[in-house]
């Protein structure tokens, strides 16, 4: 026989009560026949459970002994469907020190399910019936590519309670594949192979499903399959960013073609010997605009060589009386030198004014030379409303601040959650 | 936490002021010019 | 239609005329198959062993909006694995059979496929398995038989094979398929579809004590 006989067949079993062989302490049987491996807490020993019978298989070193947070028999819901705690063991990557506890929970009529934390970070396991297809190294779930994150074989530190199978031997290879914040693993021995779907679940909600008020393990470093808490969003905002540069483009193409570059000043000045006397240019007119307003283009000319010119400018509205005052200069200076011809500076300049109100306006303008000689004429061209690419690429440098920063931090997360893995695809100096 | 509502009226608020600047001939970050009017009674320049 | 005989214990033992093919008295365990019209004692079979199940013989469901009622089961034990293969019959007297298998519920249909074992002996976990053109399967599995054993009316007979290894197949389009290799020739194909348990719409169950 392989396990107890039904007693009630109207009615699902309560947990069996089992006395330990060892110690003669409670054994809780919840599972009967889906059951193979009972571990007793009390006296670490963990025994095979087949035919109604306990046979020792292993005992668990005193030492090695670790809390369950969540106790043996609590009862919860997940995702809807209410599970009991049956088995809590800690297990270990073989070979190395990489541990963590994982929780088996049951329900007659679902089965098996898991509960694993590694480093304070949860995730819950169910068994699936699909198969992901190989994708390179990676797999693909219902077109969802998950990458290879961990290779492992593992070993069992500690034990308590029961568990759908052998637990003191395990021969398989564990593969586990990541999309955050889902996680496929992979048991594969040569009898059977069997694929879990998981997904991330924050210890609020676990204490939430299981009524616990109990302390969890502090978490610590980027979890296998945590999510960036926008993570969500980086998607979204690459869309809304596309959108954004690809609008200011046709915004900036149509505010350039429509920008009036009406000319509305154009003469050519000598300069005065008398390095004090200035000039007033004649009148005239920046035309009126949607907002009464537009932006004002002074380019300066002179033919400076190995010398500079520099202007006093002020735009004076002849109505209003109100002053716009700016200074513009030009400079340009060549030579040879070691061989090497070299020059700097120019003899053209532009400046854009902001904002000039529409109206009749007059320059005065006061032109300074260096004392031992420089340009005798320059001239002057004001255009009004031309294009601004200076607002264009300061706009979208302020637009592309926040998804730039998202993406750097998105992008050092990955580089942390990475570190845990064989498989990182950063490099890590 | 990212709040995609507050991200999307900051972008409007910034394409507004962009087209707004387009519109009056506002040059950011380079009024350059001092401005004076008869009403102020200090900072003339002449 | 029903009718009844008495088994060597001498409980009477109901049976479904043109449906029966395989009956376990509820009394002393004896299994009889219906041979050239009469049942014949073929064994004693072992007691059916708690596996929380949830279902139960007269559990009724609905399958693709058919009423059906479970009237038996056999239970499969391996030595790292268990099956339940629970017998439904549609109102119509069509039937089919419920696997279940740690909270996975599928219907299986027995196909009539005249295949040599040598075929399969070869599938290895995880190996893919063409049964049509594009229509594939992958081993999950492959398990020896310990034990079997039946309980109540089966349209099905009930193989006592003392060896018999099971292949379980799956695929993405939540298809299973299970291949039973029984001695050195014998070979019987399952195939059908992975359900959940709501799907079946199930009434008179075992009591579930709140787990749903």
């Amino acid at each position: 026989m392989d396990g107890s006989e039904i007693n009630s067949v109207n009615n699902l079993p309560s947990a069996e009560i089992l006395e330990c062989p060892k110690c003669g302490s409670d054994l809780r049987l919840t599972g009967f026949l889906l059951t193979k491996n009972i571990a007793c807490g009390k006296c670490h020993s963990l025994f095979a459970y087949a035919n109604g019978n306990l046979k020792v298989i292993k005992i668990f070193k005193k030492e090695k002994k670790k809390h369950n947070h969540i106790p043996i028999g609590t009862k919860g819901t997940i995702d809807g469907r209410k599970f009991e705690v049956v088995g809590f063991a800690n297990y270990r990557e073989a070979n190395t020190p990489y541990a963590w506890d994982e929780y088996t929970l049951f329900n007659p009529i679902h089965g098996f399910t898991f509960l694993s934390v590694y480093e304070g970070h949860w995730n819950y396991f169910e068994q699936t019936i699909l198969r992901p297809r190989p994708q390179g190294g990676d797999v693909n779930l219902n077109g969802d590519s998950y990458r290879i994150f961990n290779r492992y074989k593992q070993k069992t530190d500690y034990a308590l309670g029961e568990f759908p199978w052998d637990i003191s031997e395990n021969p398989s290879t564990i593969t586990e594949y990541i999309n955050p914040p889902h996680i496929l693993a992979h048991d594969k021995d040569t009898n059977e192979e069997t694929w879990f779907l998981g997904r991330y679940i924050t210890p609020k909600e676990i204490k939430e499903a299981f009524n616990l008020q109990s302390h969890f393990p502090e978490q610590t470093g980027i979890g296998s399959t945590q999510l960036h808490s926008s993570a969500a969003s980086l998607s979204k905002v690459k869309q809304i960013t596309l959108y954004v540069v690809l609008s200011m483009l046709v915004l900036q193409i149509i505010l350039s073609i429509s920008a009036r570059d009406k000319i509305v000043f154009k003469d050519q000045f000598n300069i005065p010997g008398n390095q004090a006397g200035g000039i007033v240019s004649p009148p005239f007119e920046l035309e009126n605009t949607l907002f009464g307003k537009s932006n004002l283009q002074v380019e300066l000319i002179a033919p400076v060589h190995n010398s500079w010119m520099e202007a006093d400018i002020t735009l004076i509205n002849d109505k209003t009386g109100e002053e716009f005052h700016f200074e513009q200069g030009v400079e340009y200076y060549s030579g040879y030198e070691g061989g090497e011809a070299w020059s700097e500076g120019q003899n053209y300049t532009d400046n854009t004014l902001s904002s000039i109100p529409a109206g009749k306006y007059h320059l005065n303008i006061f032109p300074a030379t260096p004392p031992d000689g420089g340009p005798g004429y320059f001239q002057l061209k004001l255009t009004q409303d031309v294009s601004m690419l200076s607002n264009f690429f300061i706009t979208l440098l302020i637009a592309l601040i926040f998804p730039i920063a998202l993406w750097i931090s998105i992008s050092s997360f990955e580089a942390q959650r990475w570190m845990n893995s064989d498989f990182s695809p950063y490099s890590y100096e | 936490m990212f709040n995609l509502r507050n991200y999307l009226i900051i972008l409007g608020i910034i394409l507004s002021v962009y087209v707004y600047a387009a519109l009056t001939g506002w040059k950011f970050f380079g009024s350059n010019s001092e401005k004076w009017s008869p009403t102020q009674e200090k900072g003339h320049h002449k | 239609m029903e009718d009844k005989f008495d088994c060597t214990c001498g409980h009477p033992i109901s049976f479904r005329k043109k449906i029966t093919v395989s009956i376990a008295c509820t009394s002393c365990r004896n299994l009889y198959c219906l041979t050239n019209n009469t049942f014949l004692k073929i064994s004693t079979l072992r007691p059916v062993v708690e596996d929380v199940s949830p279902l139960k013989i007269h559990t009724e469901g609905k399958s693709e909006s058919k009423e059906f009622s479970i009237t038996g089961r056999q239970q499969i034990i391996y030595s790292s694995s268990y099956r339940n293969l629970w017998s439904a019959t549609y109102t119509n007297g069509e039937h089919f059979q419920i696997g279940e298998s740690y909270g996975t519920y599928s219907i299986l249909n027995e196909l009539s496929i005249e295949a040599s074992p040598a075929k399969f002996r070869n599938l290895k976990v995880g190996k893919e398995l063409q049964i049509a053109p594009k229509h594939f399967f992958y081993v999950n599995g492959i398990y020896e038989m310990k034990s079997i054993t039946a309980e109540g009316d089966l349209p099905t007979p009930v193989i006592l094979q003392p060896q018999c290894i099971t292949i379980e197949l799956s695929n993405n389009k939540f298809e299973s398929l299970i291949i039973n290799i029984y001695g050195d020739n014998d070979i019987k194909i399952s195939s059908g579809r992975f359900l959940n348990f709501e799907d079946f719409s199930f009434k008179n169950t075992r009591n579930l004590n709140g787990w749903i």
